[in-house]
């Protein structure tokens, strides 16, 4: 009798506990998968509201406004591993500091290109929709991974842009690729340095400073 | 007699077998290939690493480079010399609606190019959608200028041409080839383009001068829309022949595995 009164009270303690479990679970996956879109919805944001921010409207506070639009860049792109994924196996080659330089300078030239193209139309029609957020497999050393879908509507053209983001332990959810009607943009500036192998990491960042300053 | 029926018979089931040993031997040696070459693809960036085998080489082969590069500067010179400017001009003259409804127009008259592709690429569904915002632009889109489908019956284009529909069927795109007035395309491309030539209604006007004319029309309306595009392209990279180059096959490669 009191083994079995035992017995049932271990079942259900049991199956309160897988209960919970599995109650829990769902809501554990779907706010991870969830993560990387709402950090994403955030930074774009961010950067939406800076480029319609009243307080920047005016000619002379244009440097001003391009200084605040990359720091609002900064805190969502990863510039180092798009500079990594960009140089492909020239990376190697590249010491400590040359490598923080090369990033630092290849940060500048795609948020200048690109900063400045949607800064010279108007914006105020801008509509981005988020369609769809993959997790992908993670890579060896743990970095967790997510592509995520959307499409960005302007000017009477639909475009789909999707981003690759990535979470490095105890780290946050960055962007380390944008691909803007299936082009990578971190693959096309690889196809780029693919045969630059011959080309001192000096002679690479040199030009890459001067097409900045340009 | 018999038996030299039966040497015979003997001969050709061991020749036969031979040949199917040579086929198995190469299939084999093709996969064991495959995979061996796919095994030692760098994975010199293990967050972008899956994407480089699975796309393998990025690249397409470009053998005609000399030629293609001088297609290359004298498009780039076609765009910044005579067709921004036109654009420019046109697009300052003509209202936005007009060159909306234009745009619409020559959308809803290639039709034929997406109705017959989609069918060729076995999506039925997609065609009959097609048809279907044809038939309701057409009749009451005034020709096509207006898209009802859209706004109305938010039906959407699928833009499926004879290049997307060789790739589906598995073929490669062989080479890059810069072609004069149109860009980058690669040799599939290229045929795929000379399939859907015969399928665009603009082929079979009579006037070669009306043509060229409306072609030229067809362009500079769709440049009108698009001025700055391949500026901000040019500026951002380092090698703009690499640049278009590669974003051409991964933008096709996309339209291809859709």
């Amino acid at each position: 009798m009191n083994k079995v009164s035992k017995n049932n009270s271990l079942l259900a303690a049991f199956s309160i506990i897988s209960i919970t479990i599995i109650l829990l679970c769902p809501s554990i996956i779907i706010s991870a998968d969830l993560a990387p879109e709402i950090e994403l919805r955030n930074g774009v944001n961010a950067i939406v509201d800076t480029l319609n921010d009243p307080a920047f409207a005016g000619v002379e506070q244009k440097e001003a406004k391009k200084e605040a639009l990359f720091s609002k860049a900064e805190s969502i792109f990863d510039f180092n591993e798009f500079s990594k994924g960009a140089l492909g196996s020239n990376w190697q080659r590249f010491s400590k500091s040359q490598q923080s330089e090369f990033s630092k300078y290849f940060a500048r030239l795609i948020a200048n290109t690109y900063l400045e193209k949607i800064d010279d139309e108007n914006f105020q029609d801008l509509k981005i929709t988020y369609l769809k957020t993959e997790m992908l497999d993670s890579t060896k050393s743990g970095i967790e991974r997510a592509d995520i879908q959307s499409e960005v509507f302007h000017d009477k053209i639909t475009t789909p842009v999707h981003y690759r983001m990535m979470k490095k332990k105890g780290g946050r959810w960055k962007i380390y690729d944008v691909k803007i009607e299936g082009v990578s943009l971190v693959g096309n500036y690889r196809e780029q340095y693919r045969t630059r192998f011959n080309d001192s990491p000096d002679k690479i960042i040199n030009e890459i400073k001067e097409k900045i300053e340009k | 007699m018999i038996s030299q029926g039966k040497n015979d018979l003997i001969r050709y089931l061991k020749q036969r077998l031979y040949i199917n040993w040579l086929f198995i031997s190469f299939v084999l040696f093709t996969i064991f290939c495959t995979n061996s070459f796919a095994g030692s693809e760098p994975l010199d960036n293990e967050l972008y690493g899956d994407e480089y085998v699975k796309s393998d080489a990025q690249s397409v082969s470009d053998p005609l480079y000399w030629f293609n590069y001088a297609m290359f500067s004298f498009n780039d010179r076609l765009y910044f010399w005579v067709l921004k400017p036109v654009a420019q001009g046109y697009k300052f003259i003509a209202p936005t609606k007009l060159r909306n409804g234009l745009q619409n127009f020559f959308q809803n008259a290639l039709f034929p190019v997406r109705f017959v592709n989609n069918i060729l690429q076995g999506k039925g569904e997609q065609a009959l959608l097609e048809a279907q915002s044809f038939v309701i632009n057409t009749v009451g889109g005034g020709l096509g200028f207006a898209t009802p489908s859209d706004y109305v019956f938010g039906i959407k284009n699928y833009e499926e041409d004879m290049g997307q529909t060789l790739g589906r069927y598995s073929l490669k795109e062989g080479f890059y080839l810069v072609l004069p007035l149109i860009g980058p395309s690669t040799l599939r491309d290229t045929v795929g383009f000379a399939g859907d030539f015969f399928l665009s209604p603009t082929s079979y006007i009579e006037s070669a001068e009306l043509a060229a004319g409306i072609g030229a029309l067809e362009q500079v309306n769709a440049i009108s829309f698009r001025i700055g595009d391949y500026e901000a392209l040019k500026k951002a990279a380092l090698d703009p022949y690499i640049a278009l180059k590669d974003a051409y096959i991964q933008m096709r490669r996309k339209q291809v595995s859709e």
